[in-house]
């Protein structure tokens, strides 16, 4: 029996490590922890994982799992290399430039507050919506619609949907 | 005021997620978590059934009275393991003692049991002061360095940390054209410093990945370090609510941080200084070989007053506090390798 809930649990984690990888180098903005992130998350669905695999959606628990470890307490601990809190005034054409650009905007990312960049991460690179994300986070919808309104903010996005509101109130 | 698109910021995410474990990485180490969690189980059961053996015998009056059974619990100490990376010298096992001692004095945690061999350093703490613990016993070892060019990295599933160190910028350019952040450049002496310290020489030029960039740094020889620090403290912003450690220089300190940072604001930004010659406007604030901080420094001069800020972005309290410390009572004399962390549930011995 145990060896079955091995195997089942072994096949989960060769599945879908990568995606919940990618997602969390998304959520904490770094390789290495990320590595650890997905290791804690997987580690904790094992100790529940008859409510895992039982749940309706999988993913999702796994999901919520980490999302909380990357949001709370000692997850958020400081590696590698921390920017400067502030963005160059930059756009331009020149390759040289996008560089820094790019370059600027993912420090800018790796700035913001963790619970800021979760939300962030899940709407623009998960693409989940906002039912979905305030589930991940633990939080109500408009909690989730302030963090990432206050995050794109801070990082100077202006979104498809603000384009969209401009051109409706021309 | 320029402002970015919902693609860049896609854009970014993109680049932040473009490396990608190989499924045994993953399972390998999530494997051994749960192996650890059984024996422990398994230990915590040992203990169990030996509390109410010894229980027993005390209720029965059969026991001998000396012995004394420690339940696993919140009161159990956790323990931390450390190897010096070469056997202690007498001097250096008084050394790391004496900075040790005071930065443990420093982090308020005077009375924790600590214990300097030859091969082996040893902390038994309260399970909560672990993680704080394991921070005071870095090497503690701060450059600050111009950046003197940036390179985009060619390759994917880089790393974030230094590649390689030069003793002549002609090298060190080199390194930064061709190193690739996924395979450390072989040549040159290793970035960590061939004493088998964490920390590059200082006197080198340091080329060094940002793997969420993609980009690959050159720094200048440190301008200054360690021995220019007199005190540090941990503060709070209280409007961006982020921590960092305010560090005062000596004299002498103050003089080369002032020096430094006016030569940096003459230099033209990040983004376009490559061509510069003389580098660029940002200081790289390494410590133990980690870039944790590339401020750039305003155009109007050289910083006076002698307080250097070192911002830590998300970090917590602990890690300000930690990095305080460190900072505060200079550099180990040799750096210490984690070998265990033993939070609960720890054998008696080592």
């Amino acid at each position: 029996m145990r060896e079955e809930t091995e195997r089942d649990f072994r096949e989960f984690v060769t599945a879908r490590s990568g995606p919940l990888f990618r997602l969390a180098c998304a959520l904490t903005a770094d390789p290495h922890h990320a590595e650890d992130l997905v290791q804690t998350a997987l580690f904790k669905a094992w100790r529940s994982w008859h409510r895992v695999r039982s749940a309706d959606d999988p993913d999702a628990y796994v999901r919520r799992v980490m999302v909380n470890a990357a949001t709370s307490g000692w997850r958020r601990r400081w590696r590698g290399e921390v920017p400067s809190d502030r963005l160059p005034e930059l756009t331009s054409s020149d390759p040289v430039d996008l560089v820094g650009d790019r370059d600027a905007l993912v420090r800018a990312v790796r700035a913001l507050p963790a619970k800021q960049r979760a939300a962030i991460a899940l709407r623009y690179f998960a693409d989940l919506d906002d039912p979905a994300i305030a589930d991940a986070l633990g939080c109500s919808v408009s909690t989730v619609r302030s963090q990432i309104s206050r995050g794109l903010a801070t990082l100077r996005v202006r979104t498809d949907r603000d384009c969209l509101s401009t051109q409706e109130s021309m | 005021m320029n402002t970015y698109s919902e693609h860049d910021l896609r854009e970014a995410f993109s680049s932040l997620a473009s490396t990608e474990p190989a499924p045994g990485d993953v399972w390998g180490p999530v494997r051994s978590r749960i192996a650890r969690r059984r024996r422990v189980r398994l230990g915590m059961a040992t203990v169990g059934v030996a509390v109410a053996g010894a229980v027993v015998a005390t209720l029965s009056g059969s026991g001998p009275g000396s012995d004394r059974v420690v339940p696993a619990g919140a009161d159990t100490p956790a323990r931390l393991t450390l190897a010096p990376v070469h056997a202690l010298s007498p001097a250096e096992r008084e050394a790391t003692a004496q900075v040790l001692r005071q930065r443990l004095d420093a982090a308020g945690l005077g009375r924790v049991q600590l214990t300097v061999g030859a091969d082996s350093v040893e902390l038994v703490v309260r399970p909560s002061d672990l993680d704080l613990a394991g921070l005071l016993t870095e090497r503690g070892d701060l450059q600050l360095r111009q950046v003197l060019a940036v390179s985009p990295d060619a390759g994917t599933g880089g790393v974030t940390g230094p590649i390689g160190t030069a003793t002549d910028l002609s090298a060190a350019t080199t390194l930064l054209e061709r190193g690739d952040c996924a395979q450390p450049a072989p040549a040159g002496p290793p970035a960590g410093g061939a004493d088998g310290a964490a920390a590059p020489p200082p006197g080198s030029y340091l080329v060094a990945c940002d793997a969420a960039s993609s980009l690959k740094y050159l720094f200048a020889p440190s301008a200054l370090g360690s021995s220019a620090v007199t005190s540090a403290r941990a503060t709070l912003d209280p409007v961006a609510r982020q921590w960092s450690v305010l560090v005062t220089l000596s004299a002498t300190g103050a003089e080369a941080w002032h020096s430094l940072t006016a030569q940096a604001a003459r230099q033209p930004s990040l983004a376009r200084c490559s061509a510069s010659p003389a580098g660029c406007n940002a200081i790289g604030i390494v410590i133990d070989g980690r870039t944790v901080a590339m401020p750039s420094v305003q155009p109007h001069g050289g910083i006076t007053g002698g307080v250097l800020a070192i911002p830590l972005g998300d970090a917590p309290r602990v890690v300000a506090e930690g990095t305080a410390a460190d900072l505060t009572t200079g550099t180990l004399p040799v750096r210490l390798n984690k070998v265990t962390a033993c939070r609960a549930g720890c054998p008696a011995d080592g």
